[in-house]
């Protein structure tokens, strides 16, 4: 990032120029694994979005404070803190998703893209910035996850938020189910934006 | 003069750490005390939805209905404070059982008629099998098609029509499938044993 940008720069930046999944290529673990259901996917979307926000905020403010040898036993305690809080709460307000998201929001914490976001952004800009630079960030990553899933459940499980939408010939595919199934889909995926989006980059460059 | 400073940073960055520990185990502390008592409530709701649900008595609309329904028809049999088995007033058994799935245990309660011979439902409390394969066990035409099936049973491809010795195995999750016919067949063997010892 170069000196001033404005805050719909930065939240924007996490969205499209430098989506965590499609550009950076960070938080594959659980694009992998939520990603078979729509349902799954949306709540683990917005728990990264709350946690990356939470912990770029906190790292930020603090970040006068964090001695520069511990700066990443102060964000993993920061993070872990916003993933405990969220996984208390889904097992006390949404005891059948918490159950069937089962390690994964735990898993969290070890969400390269949230440890990224506090490293990269929130350890040198103020507290607004960073939290809406973890937003952006975390919505670049929900909206791949959420595309992911559109192809998947279908073609997986036949259904579409828990709903039967393909017809009774169809054939589920097995493969979409597992996590392979998202390696497939995520490539395919990649592979188309980044086409489109070298060719844009190249004619804004200079 | 340089040690000195080094040994202040060196404690500073200490005793930061040491505040940030505290108040992040004091949030997390206050966030699981202020939710203990929904999230204990929760997991015996479901335990007791998944019993009522096995031993054929149709769930209340409202969850807060479930435990007076629950102590009214379901007795717990202890032995040595832990729980063997529960009997259903007037109808049956319902036993807690367990098998090894295709990644994990697969933790169930299945439920058993008065004479023993019939399944009256089975509902899978805890599984870790594959997501849309293994996983389908908790889909209700899985679950349902038990009810009524006089074990020993043995499997039949999915879609098929199974009698009542056999149950229509999941296409694609064969080990969980036969994982779920063993689970059964053990406890229905095993059954007539475990209430005789009781009632001595």
């Amino acid at each position: 990032m170069n000196g001033r940008d404005t805050g719909l720069q930065i939240f924007s930046a996490g969205i499209f120029k430098n989506n965590p999944i499609l550009v950076q290529i960070l938080g594959i673990c659980s694009t992998l694994a939520v990603t078979n259901s729509l349902r799954n996917t949306l709540v683990m979307s917005i728990a990264l979005i709350f946690v990356c926000a939470f912990s770029s905020g906190m790292v930020s403010l603090l970040r006068k404070l964090i001695p520069g040898r511990v700066r990443m036993m102060a964000e993993i305690m920061i993070i872990s803190t916003g993933v405990i809080l969220v996984d208390i709460l889904l097992q006390a307000k949404m005891p059948e998703i918490s159950k069937q998201l089962g390690p994964y929001v735990g898993l969290i914490i070890t969400n390269c893209i949230v440890m990224g976001r506090c490293e990269a952004f929130a350890l040198s800009n103020p507290p607004h910035l960073a939290a809406l630079d973890g937003i952006g960030s975390g919505i670049g990553y929900s909206l791949v996850l959420i595309a992911i899933a559109f192809i998947r459940e279908p073609l997986g499980s036949g259904t579409l938020w828990g709903f039967q939408i393909m017809p009774g010939w169809w054939q589920n595919w097995a493969i979409m189910v597992m996590a392979p199934g998202a390696f497939f889909v995520m490539a395919v995926l990649i592979w188309i934006i980044k086409s489109f989006h070298h060719g844009e980059e190249c004619a804004c460059s200079k | 003069m340089a040690k000195q400073s080094k040994i202040r940073q060196a404690a500073g960055t200490i005793i930061f750490m040491i505040i940030l520990t505290s108040i992040s185990v004091f949030i997390v502390a206050t966030a699981f005390h202020a939710t203990k008592a929904t999230i204990e409530y929760n997991k015996a709701l479901r335990v007791r939805q998944a019993i009522l649900t096995v031993s054929g008595i149709s769930l209340p609309e409202d969850d807060k209905a479930v435990g007076k329904l629950f102590d009214e028809n379901i007795t717990a049999l202890k032995r040595d404070d832990k729980i063997v088995y529960y009997t259903v007033k007037d109808s049956g058994f319902v036993f807690n059982i367990e098998g090894a799935g295709l990644w994990g245990t697969i933790h169930a309660v299945v439920g058993i008629n008065r004479q023993l011979n019939a399944i009256t439902g089975i509902f899978f409390t805890e599984q870790q099998e594959t997501p849309g394969l293994g996983g389908r066990i908790d889909e209700p035409w899985f679950k349902e098609q038990f009810s009524g099936k006089t074990p020993p049973l043995s499997m039949v491809p999915e879609k098929s029509k199974a009698d009542a010795n056999q149950f229509d195995a999941i296409t694609g999750a064969t080990i969980t499938s036969t994982a779920v016919k063993d689970m059964v067949n053990r406890i229905m063997s095993e059954a007539p044993g475990i209430v005789k010892g009781a009632i001595k």
